[in-house]
Order: C-alpha cells, then sequence, then structure tokens
C-alpha cells in the first residue's frame, strides 16, 4: 500500500480514510442508484414524452445569461477539470479485498466490475503497481475465434500469483465460435489452476457472461454509486496553483463545490440540485460524470476568451485568483430519436458489449453487410453517439451513454446491472 | 291494421331538436372512435416491447364503449325505454338482421365477442384458416393481418364461431420461434447441440430473458435440430429465423456434419406450427 493520499477525501481531518473516501467498493447487486430530486425527474420523464410524441430532440431552452456565457478553451478545461485520478479508488479496491473472505482450499478469484468509461482497467493497472501482480494479456482475435487453448494453457503453468486480467471483455467475441476460449479461461481461473488473482470486466460483457457461462456465488466487486456529495468530493480536486476557483451554477449563482482552496468543504456542498441530477443523470458513474462536468462548465465572455480560444494562456491555463466559472444547468447529450433503425441499435449494443469494436470486426458480428456498417457508424459518429479512439475502435461516447441504454433497455436488449 | 300505429307509438316524436341531439352523440361518436383508432397506434408504434402491446390492445374494447355509450345515449330519444318497447324493437332487428344478414351480423357478434375474449389483439401474430400474420386492425366485423409478404387480408370474425385461432404471441412482445437444421446423421450430437445454443446465444436480435432450447429428432432420413428461441421483437421473427438458420448450418458444417437439403418444402419450416415435416422419400 503507497502513502499517496487519496486526492477525493476530505481534508484536514483525522478520520478514517474508509469512512470519508468517494470511493468505495460494493458487490453488483449492493449497487444503489443516485436518487434524484422529484421535480427533475418529473422535467427527465416530460423530456423523454416530448421526444417521443415528436420524433426529435426537444431542445430546452436555456436561460438567457446562461446563452452568453462561453465554452472554455481545452487547455482550461484540462486545469480546471483534469482527469480522474483512479489511484484511490485502486486503494479502495486494496482495502475492499482484503476485507473479503479468503478460502483455503484453493486461490480465490475475484472480479472488478466497472462500466463503461468508470476505468475499471485504470484500477487494475495502478493495483497491479500496488501490489506488483502480473498482468495477464488478453487474446487476439483470431485465437477467440479459432478457441487457441494454447493461450490458456501458457498461463496454466508459468503465471505469477497474484495475477491480473484487466478487460476480460477483450476475451470473448458475440460469434458462434468467439465463447469457448472465455469459457475454458473463466473454468481454469474459477478451477484454481491459475493460482489467485483479479478479473476486470465491463459491466455490459459481465451482463452477457453471466447469462452465457453462469458464474454463481463469486466474488464481485464494483465502484458504488456516485451520489451528489461523492461527486461534489471528486469534482472539487484541483492541481496546485489553482485556488480560489469559486463553480458558480449558472441557473441559481449557487456554488456548486465551495471555494475550491478547501477541497473538504465540498462535502457540506455535496447536496446541491445540480449535483444529484447530474449524478443520477449519470446513474452514479463517475466517469460519465466527469465528461458532462467538463462540458458544462463555462466562462464569461471577455477581452481574454478570444484569446484563449485561439492559442490557450500564456500560463499554461492557470485561473486568476477569485475566478468565477460558471456551470450550464442543461446537460447538452446526443439523443437518439424514438425512430432509431434497428441496426444502428445492433451496432451500438455490440460496441457497448465488447467495450469497443473495429469496423472490420463487426462485420463479423452482426448480420449487416460491411458498407452498412460504415455508413452507420458514419451517421452515429455525426450524431455524436459513437466516437473513434486510437485504437480504431468505434466506442459510444460518453456523453451518449446515458440515452443509448435507456434506448437499448426500452427495446428490449440485454443491459448491463447498473 | 292496429300493428301500424302501435309500431309508430314505439318512437318517440323527434322535433329539430332531438334531431340535432341523435346528429351530435353519432358524430362526437364517430369522431372519438376516428380518434382513438388513429392515435392509439400512432402512439404505440413509437413505443416498443409490452407497452406497445397493451396500447393497441386497447383499441378494439376502447371503441365497443364508444359505440355502447352512444347508443344508451341515443336509444331514449328514438324510443321510451320501457320492457315492452325494447323488446318490440330488438325482435324486430334481429328478425331482419336474421333473415337479410345472418352473416353480416353473425361476424358483428363475433366481434362483441372477440373484444371480451381477446383471441387476437393488434401487435399479436395470428394463423386463421392458414393465412399468417400480424394484426393491425380489429374492426367491427373483420380482423385485418398483414403477412410477411406484406399483404393485408381481412378475415370475418364469424371464423371465431369454428376455425381454430392460432395466437403466436398471445398480447406480449414474447414470441417463439423454431429454426429448423437437417444434418446427416453422423455426426457428434453433443457438440452439435452445443454449437447450436451458441450460435442462439451470439445472435443479435436474441431475447435473454427467454430460455434457449436445442432440441433434436432422429428421423429414418436423418437428424433434425431446432433451436427455439425468442427474438427482441415479435415483428424480427423472420429476421431472427433466418440468422439463426445460416449461422447455425455453418456451425454444423464447421463439425463435420454434413447438411441434408430436401427437395422440396411447402412451406418455411418456421410457418408450419411446431410440425416439422420430413423431407419427401426420393
Amino acid at each position: 500500500m503507497n502513502d499517496a493520499k487519496p486526492t477525493c477525501m476530505r481534508t484536514g481531518e483525522n478520520a478514517d480514510p474508509q469512512e470519508t473516501s468517494c470511493w468505495q467498493l460494493v458487490a453488483p447487486e449492493d449497487y444503489r442508484l443516485p436518487a434524484d430530486s422529484q421535480p427533475a425527474a418529473l422535467q427527465r420523464r416530460w423530456k423523454a414524452l416530448t421526444r417521443l410524441l415528436r420524433g426529435r430532440d426537444a431542445r430546452a431552452q436555456r436561460a438567457r445569461d446562461e446563452a452568453k456565457l462561453s465554452r472554455l478553451p481545452h487547455v482550461r478545461l484540462a486545469h480546471l477539470a483534469p482527469p480522474i485520478d483512479w489511484a484511490p479508488a485502486a486503494e479502495a479496491f486494496a482495502r475492499a479485498l482484503a476485507a473479503q473472505p479468503t478460502t483455503d482450499d484453493r486461490p480465490t478469484v475475484r472480479f472488478l466490475v466497472g462500466q463503461p468509461h468508470a476505468g475499471h482497467a485504470a484500477i487494475l493497472a495502478h493495483w497491479e503497481r500496488m501490489v506488483g501482480a502480473q498482468t495477464l494479456s488478453p487474446p487476439t482475435e483470431a485465437q477467440i475465434l479459432s478457441a487457441d487453448s494454447r493461450w490458456i494453457d501458457e498461463y496454466c503453468v508459468g503465471v505469477g500469483s497474484p495475477w491480473v486480467m484487466p478487460t476480460l471483455e477483450r476475451c470473448f467475441l458475440r460469434h458462434a465460435n468467439g465463447l469457448d476460449l472465455v469459457r475454458g479461461f473463466l473454468q481454469a481461473a474459477m478451477s484454481g489452476a491459475l493460482g489467485e488473482g483479479v478479473i476486470g470486466c465491463d459491466s455490459w460483457a459481465w451482463a452477457y457472461l453471466q447469462r452465457v457461462w453462469p458464474l454463481p456465488g463469486v466474488q464481485a466487486l464494483t465502484l458504488q454509486a456516485f451520489d451528489g456529495p461523492a461527486l461534489a468530493q471528486l469534482l472539487s480536486r484541483l492541481p496546485a496553483g489553482h485556488r480560489q476557483v469559486r463553480f458558480v451554477s449558472a441557473k441559481s449563482g449557487d456554488a456548486l463545490l465551495g471555494d475550491t482552496e478547501d477541497a473538504g468543504s465540498a462535502h457540506d456542498h455535496g447536496s446541491s440540485p445540480e449535483l444529484r441530477r447530474l449524478a443520477a443523470h449519470c446513474r452514479g458513474n463517475p466517469g460519465i460524470a466527469w465528461h458532462h462536468w467538463r462540458r458544462q462548465l463555462r466562462a464569461e465572455p471577455g477581452p481574454d476568451s478570444a484569446e484563449e480560444t485561439d492559442g490557450g494562456r500564456a500560463d499554461g491555463g492557470s485561473a486568476p485568483a477569485g475566478e468565477v466559472v460558471w456551470v450550464a444547468a442543461e446537460f447538452v447529450a446526443p439523443t437518439l430519436p424514438s425512430e432509431t433503425g434497428e441496426d444502428e441499435l445492433f451496432v451500438l449494443h455490440a460496441v457497448l458489449l465488447h467495450d469497443g469494436l473495429s469496423a472490420a470486426l463487426m462485420t463479423e458480428l452482426l448480420p449487416l453487410s460491411p458498407a452498412r456498417i460504415q455508413s452507420l457508424l458514419l451517421r452515429l459518429a455525426s450524431s455524436g453517439l459513437v466516437e473513434q479512439a486510437s485504437d480504431l475502435r468505434w466506442r459510444v461516447a460518453p456523453l451518449a451513454y446515458p440515452s443509448v441504454r435507456d434506448a437499448l433497455r426500452s427495446r428490449a436488449f440485454l443491459v448491463d446491472g447498473f | 291494421m292496429e300493428d301500424t300505429p302501435n309500431l309508430a307509438r314505439l318512437f318517440n316524436t323527434l322535433d329539430r331538436g332531438a334531431v340535432f341531439e341523435l346528429i351530435l352523440i353519432a358524430a362526437t361518436a364517430f369522431a372519438l372512435a376516428i380518434a382513438e383508432q388513429r392515435a392509439l397506434p400512432w402512439i404505440a408504434n413509437r413505443l416498443h416491447g409490452r407497452y406497445r402491446h397493451y396500447l393497441l390492445a386497447a383499441v378494439p374494447p376502447l371503441r365497443l364503449a364508444i359505440v355502447v355509450v352512444a347508443l344508451t345515449l341515443m336509444i331514449p330519444i328514438l324510443i321510451e325505454p320501457s320492457l315492452r318497447n325494447m323488446a318490440t324493437l330488438l325482435g324486430a332487428i334481429g328478425l331482419a338482421l336474421g333473415f337479410a344478414l345472418k352473416d353480416y351480423a353473425s361476424s358483428l357478434i363475433a366481434g362483441v365477442v372477440s373484444a371480451f375474449e381477446q383471441p387476437y389483439r393488434p401487435g399479436d401474430w395470428i394463423r386463421i384458416d392458414g393465412h399468417y400474420g400480424e394484426v393491425v386492425h380489429v374492426g367491427l366485423r373483420t380482423v385485418d393481418i398483414v403477412t410477411a409478404d406484406d399483404d393485408r387480408i381481412s378475415i370475418p370474425h364469424l371464423k371465431l364461431w369454428d376455425s381454430p385461432v392460432v395466437n403466436a404471441n398471445n398480447g406480449s412482445p414474447i414470441l417463439q420461434c423454431n429454426a429448423v437444421l437437417h444434418v446427416h446423421p453422423e455426426h457428434d450430437g453433443r457438440r452439435a447441440r452445443a454449437a447450436l445454443e451458441d450460435v442462439a446465444l451470439t445472435s443479435p436480435y436474441l431475447q435473454f430473458d427467454a430460455p434457449v432450447q436445442v432440441l433434436s429428432e432422429e428421423h429414418e432420413w436423418g437428424s433434425l435440430y431446432r433451436i427455439r428461441a425468442y427474438p427482441l421483437d415479435p415483428r424480427q421473427q423472420f429476421r431472427f429465423i433466418t440468422d439463426l438458420t445460416v449461422r447455425g448450418r455453418d456451425a454444423l458444417r464447421r463439425l463435420g456434419a454434413r447438411p441434408l437439403m430436401p427437395t422440396s418444402s411447402p412451406q418455411p419450416p418456421a410457418l408450419r406450427d411446431g410440425v416439422v415435416q420430413p423431407p419427401p422419400k426420393e
């Protein structure tokens, strides 16, 4: 265990880190969705109804002053809302593992199940460095489709303990030939042939694998949902040198996180309706919430704005002392029109089940022609629903994830348990 | 000669106000019936799953309720609603219908029965007299279905009296599909079943909340496998069966099982009410 302090812990207190950290790990069945306020829930349902009846997205009316605010350039965003540091989550994971009972008869294999963009692979990467575990590489697509058992045999004889497989979703394909290898791997792991280890799995792949090779009674953990106070703690983090930035709601004028100089005070503001609404919209997923938060940050238009937008700030994006950063009230997120076709949903579902797929691989998994898949991907990308990563895999865009999940659930597709 | 003035006395004297009231009630009922017949399917077709089916199924009972309410309001305007008057009027109407419009009246009555018993509802997939399709409209006299070939067929409700009605999903969005595969008997049956189950589990059309079964039968001409599974939406059934059949054949071929090709098939296997016909002997 290293000495680094979890960055989203309350500071200035001598409290037990386990009690104050916003990172809590629980069994998947204990995942509790953050509660939304009644008016906000009604507003969301009304929007869904109008979208259903109009057949297109009903644009929310913006407050006049909010419309006048300008978006922040990437340089500022990188400093005001830096990427989530998953190290504290890895420490919480290590603590949760230590608290779990172990059996003496055979080595224990535990699972970490994570929602899309919720960083389960990153958490396990930190954990692997903390405990010096050996990381297992996922098989290639050719190995999966040919059910090449040498990939498992290699680990049966030579793997060190503990080991970690951070991406179980990369070990199968939803193809008639794509399940045997992952079944063999899980069988070897659960029988103890590989020794003690941890398997990370995306929540959609987890839901699917539970149907094709049920794993009853396994020890699985997941990040507990982030509610308003937990999100306030998470988003209050700022790198050194950024002091006295106030995140203020553009709708109400209230401070959302408090003065960032005192990150601990964020806890007191955790019950702000905006953050509760954000937590409910994201279903407690911190990664999705972070993407939304970045998208909501605004600045007063001023003489500095154009300069910032064009070339960035000379000091690398440092905020001036006492600066106010506005937070837009409305979520600007792509939504699926109610008339979205079956083929588009097939693509989105396949992408989620595998936590990203290349276009070439989609032709193997879907009953669609390559030309049709390319066309669908371009259409979905232009709507902001999917995006292509540097590894050429298409993924559901973080901002679109809640609406894509809702659409798939309403059409009876298999969805994750969160 | 005495009956004529008696029958005439049956009806109230209709002044201008009464006629206006009758027209107003009829027009309102007609407008309401048309509106609900268009609005509910319009909304239902924007929904999916069970909500779509429940909304579609509500159309015929609601229309019947509108008709009943309208008649209840109109009859007291036309006649004095005493027992004697009602018996006389209904007897006269019954006699006329019995002789002149027997089948039409039978269909109307069967339509009322169908609204209560609900052997079919809009959104159901039914087979009557060899016609298979999705119910798109349940009228007062007929039920309209659209077949897989996009033919619209109107079937009188009176078929209810003497013909079996096969309802594949019975008001729910769950509809079982059967993909049938014929193979040469020399193959590993256990591996074939496992492979076919994986074929179903990897179909993008699969409804995971319903079970997947792979059944096998041995015949003198070879082995038969049937994949039983459920699509996400009943409207996907033909595409789902196609997907299972195409990939199932590939999976069996990879196992070394030789496919048997029936020389002729009068109907696709999935459309035979679950009764699989063996290929004809040569």
